[in-house]
């Protein structure tokens, strides 16, 4: 390694939060060299943004850096001189929209930082920019130095905002979180572009992120940060191909491979939990949840011991991590018997349409879409953000009611609005969102929340009591922890309580709206565990919507892709996972970052969804890689058939995709 | 550069873990402007209370030898037109203010938080219209309305209670509304639609309990207001009728004394001010530790 860029030598920073000081990074030692990219991972409430604010001498007021000194270029920052906003580094923050100025055109925006680092004129700011901007790939450069940012896509905000960081021309570039809000396929954009930035660039990058696909693709090294400290370091490619310390094989672990499925692994999720910030804890700090766990690791904090060229590990026993067990692996039940194919369907959508007023007109959010869940089958429903997913989950369960279009439950037509659905149809349908935080009323207590669902959902049972405890042990939770209020409880946790709610009446259905995808790592596979076993010992089916690829394919039986409103693939999972697909399809699994194995030649896609589709023809055809011609802009793609029950809709013959395809994926 | 041992005494360091979140009311206590505001309106309350259970001297007992008198070991705060004594009449002066404040913010607050629920959860047809005439009843001075109000409904102090709740109840709307419009999108409320509660339900039991610290911000600063207003319409004579000790009938009637004896207007006027202004205080205090 040449000449470290930053050195950090251990960091400890706390927070002050009601007049207690709580420790938020214990003595965190790392370097980064000239030229090198440092990717640094861990849950969240690990340390990984406070470490980015340290070395950027911005730490909010509360936080304090105690001691240890971090040294970029030829500043120091120390316990003496530690809030200090410095040149040589520029961050990249995770969310692009408030990074931006709304009320600024993105043009003036970064050649003020010319203008203000550099002296530099009115009218060579603006060169500087725009040379910027070609720098990093962006189309229409010069039309683009005059938008506002609400009139650019998630992709192109996160674009700006690196271009943003990047014209403070700085030696450590820092992205915390750069694709966490953004959709696969833009994701996939943006991972191209820094690491080409990457190769251009002398100076060195740190990447935060709880992606670990995102930093094996980009980094060099590796850290990991767990409970405040840097408990793995190495190379990317050695740390995780042979992970040397517990945690880190946890993640791993606990991580849907992409084509892993629910019948023939099952995911590991960690036990236990993060310890509170600041938690003081004698021995090692993960020996709680570690499957490793000796009467050592509860008396002394290991050090950093060497496993192998450039690695270290804090672990007593960091040789016997990769020999530790698979935690339930091979599933000790025999696994399930896949669900026998074409079952009674259960819910019928037919020709659903819903279209959302704006000023410039309507935006079709769901255009005559059709399908199909059968019982006891999991539907997973796929497609960028705007694709209309949520939209159509909600018409399903009746939230929203449907322009036009009919919905069939037990091929019964059932009304479209909620308040006029019968209580039978109530019953037989329900929702777990997204959202932790906001899907248990903070004002009740979880009890209170299942024992109501009861009474409304299973009004024949009279002990709502027994049967409000019934639900919290069937969803893992304490029975204590129907006393608690949401806020006492861990993100995991309130799920849990709201997939007991779900279940609360025997429901025959359950719209599952990226259940897991505010979640990390470690408890999203906790969590679709217990999806996975609460819907095959109650014969309950989900229609399971998430953006996550590799967690659809998991779960689910049955996949549907959707793109600008409309269905354009469905058929097994197993099918649409494996070509031929529709290119739509492909370059949404090209798009995917795996962990381990090669990339693949990536097959990308033109521009970004909020270019509205065709309104003639494909919607796809002005993005679509694998455009034929003006077929494809002027007669909508007929349904093409290919094996059972898989349907592609595109121009292009099912065999000749296939074979494209195959070439392509080698 | 990293094989180092760390060594973490535990003995060496407080146990962070064990300091518990303080509750509301002591952090309610920490901030010094909700202290001092509960301070001076438990004051006036007491006055409220001990002047009407066991009242020292008659605020209404008439001296016809000691009118007008200043301030003396016998009467501290003076005497008024007809002898009475000022500082009895300025702590039994705080009964009237406080019964007819109260009520007319609870009159307001009830009609207010219905509003604004029904506004802000139904949306569509309902809430312009409500929406629509609270900007008309806001548009309104208040005092001026309720004078003419009082003129026609004839005064007393239940009337009074009356026009200033309806009063406010267009301005109590408002903030629930708003309070409530973040909350109806999320999805507890979905989730209680989904298993078919109706509407009553989800805004009483679902929504309500969670917009809680916005209603006593703004009850409390009503009450505030409340106070200012009732006592502006007795100084008007539109509501509490003499030989009553209020406040703002007092200042009215001893103003053509206030040359020659400036304690019998000053006292009651003080007296007002000072609870005002600690109603305020407490709405401040709370705010500031209901936001956090």
């Amino acid at each position: 390694m040449s000449r470290p860029l930053l050195e950090v030598r251990e960091l400890v920073v706390s927070y002050r939060r009601r007049g207690v000081a709580r420790r938020a990074l214990f003595n965190v030692s790392l370097s980064i060299g000239a030229g090198e990219a440092y990717g640094l991972v861990g849950e969240s409430g690990c340390g990984k943004s406070t470490l980015a604010l340290a070395v950027l001498g911005q730490l909010p007021a509360a936080g304090r850096l105690e001691s240890g000194v971090v040294k970029l270029a030829d500043e120091t920052l120390d316990s003496g001189r530690q809030k200090h906003p410095r040149t040589a580094a520029a961050l990249v923050p995770q969310d692009p929209g408030s990074a931006l100025n709304p009320g600024m055109r993105v043009g003036e925006q970064v050649a003020e930082v010319y203008r203000y680092q550099q002296a530099l004129s009115w009218r060579d700011s603006y060169g500087r920019a725009l040379e910027l901007f070609r720098r990093l790939a962006l189309q229409q450069p010069e039309e683009l130095l005059r938008r506002y940012p609400h009139q650019l896509s998630g992709g192109q905000q996160q674009r700006i905002a690196i271009a943003l960081a990047l014209a403070a021309e700085p030696t450590l570039l820092i992205l915390d979180e750069p694709t966490t809000g953004l959709d696969a396929t833009v994701q996939a954009e943006i991972v191209d572009l820094i690491g080409e930035l990457r190769s251009k660039m002398s100076g060195a990058t740190l990447l935060i992120s709880h992606n670990l696909g995102l930093v094996a693709r980009l980094c060099d090294r590796v850290g990991v940060l767990y409970a405040g400290r840097l408990v793995e370091e190495g190379e990317a490619r050695d740390l995780f191909r042979d992970p040397r310390h517990p945690y880190t094989a946890g993640l791993l672990r606990a991580l849907p491979r992409l084509g892993a499925n629910k019948r023939d692994s099952r995911l590991e999720p960690i036990k236990g939990s993060l310890p509170p910030l600041g938690a003081l804890v004698k021995g090692c700090v993960y020996a709680e949840r570690c499957p490793l766990v000796q009467d050592v690791c509860g008396k002394v904090d290991p050090p950093a011991l060497p496993a192998g060229s450039g690695r270290f590990s804090r672990c007593h026993f960091e040789e016997a991590v990769p020999l530790m067990r698979r935690g339930q692996s091979p599933s000790p039940e025999a696994p399930a018997p896949p669900p026998s194919p074409a079952v009674l369907p259960l819910l019928e959508a037919r020709q659903l349409e819903k279209a959302f007023g704006s000023v410039r007109g309507r935006v079709r959010a769901v255009d005559k879409v059709s399908l199909v869940v059968s019982q006891g089958e999991v539907l997973g429903l796929v497609g960028e953000s705007g694709s209309g997913k949520t939209t159509l989950a909600k018409l399903l369960v009746g939230l929203l009611e449907p322009d036009a279009g009919e919905i069939l439950l037990f091929g019964e037509r059932t009304s479209g609005r909620l308040e006029k659905r019968t209580r039978a149809s109530l019953r037989a349908i329900q929702m777990v969102f997204q959202n932790p935080d906001t899907t248990l009323n903070p004002s009740w207590t979880v009890g209170a929340i299942l024992r109501r669902a009861i009474r409304r959902l299973d009004p024949g049972r009279v002990d709502r009591g027994a049967g409000a405890e019934a639900l919290a042990a069937a969803v893992q939770l304490r029975p204590q922890q129907l006393r608690a209020r949401p806020r006492e409880l861990s993100g995991g946790q309130r799920q849990r309580g709201a997939i007991g709610r779900a279940f609360a009446g025997s429901p025959q259905l359950i719209v599952c709206d990226e259940p897991v995808s505010s979640l990390d790592v470690s408890v999203q596979a906790a969590i679709l565990n217990l999806l996975v076993d609460i819907q095959q010992e109650r014969q309950a089916s989900y229609l399971f919507i998430s953006h996550d690829l590799a967690v659809v394919r998991y779960v689910a039986d049955r996949i549907a892709v959707m793109y600008l409103g409309a269905v354009v693939e469905t058929g097994s999972a197993d099918d649409v996972f494996r070509p031929p697909h529709h290119p739509y399809t492909e370059a949404l699994l090209s798009s995917a970052l795996v962990l381990g194995g090669e990339p693949k030649p990536a097959v990308r896609m033109r521009g970004s969804p909020a270019s509205r589709g065709a309104t003639e023809g494909c919607r796809f055809h002005p993005r679509c890689p694998r455009k034929l011609g003006s077929i494809c802009e002027t007669t909508p793609p007929p349904w093409q058939r290919g094996a059972e029950g898989h349907e592609i809709c595109c121009h292009i013959p099912i065999d000749q995709l296939r074979i494209q395809q195959e070439v392509q994926a080698g | 550069m990293l094989s180092r041992v760390e060594l973490q005494g535990g003995a060496l360091l407080q146990d962070l873990e064990q300091a518990p979140a303080r509750g509301l009311g002591w952090r309610l206590l920490a901030t010094p402007t909700f202290t001092v505001g509960a301070l001076i309106v438990s004051f006036w309350v007491l006055a409220a209370l001990a002047t009407s259970v066991f009242p020292l001297v008659n605020p209404l007992g008439v001296d016809p030898v000691h009118t007008l008198a200043p301030p003396s070991p016998g009467h501290w705060l003076g005497t008024d037109d007809l002898g009475r004594d000022v500082l009895a009449r300025v702590l039994a002066g705080s009964a009237s203010v406080l019964s007819i404040a109260p009520a007319a913010t609870l009159l307001g607050l009830a009609g207010g938080v219905t509003l604004g629920l029904v506004s802000g959860y139904y949306r569509g047809f309902a809430d312009d219209l409500l929406m629509r005439g609270a900007d008309i009843l806001m548009s309104l001075p208040v005092v001026i309305t309720a004078v003419v109000a009082l003129a026609l409904l004839g005064s007393s102090e239940v009337n009074v209670i009356l026009v200033i709740g309806f009063l406010f109840t267009p301005f109590v709307a408002r903030t629930v509304r708003s309070a409530v419009l973040p909350e109806r999108e999320r999805e507890y409320v979905e989730a209680a639609r989904l298993r078919g509660e109706k509407g009553p339900f989800v805004m009483a039991a679902e929504i309500l309990p969670n917009v809680r610290a916005p209603i006593i911000v703004e009850a409390t600063l009503r009450l505030g207001y409340a106070a200012f207003a009732a006592s502006t319409l007795s100084f008007l004579r539109l509501g509490v009728q003499p030989p009553s000790p209020d406040w703002g009938l007092t200042i009215a009637l001893e103003q053509p004394y206030i040359q020659i004896a400036p304690w019998t207007v000053l006292f009651p006027a003080l007296a007002l001010a000072s609870l005002v202004v600690g109603v305020n205080l407490v709405a401040d205090g709370l705010s500031k530790v209901l936001a956090a």
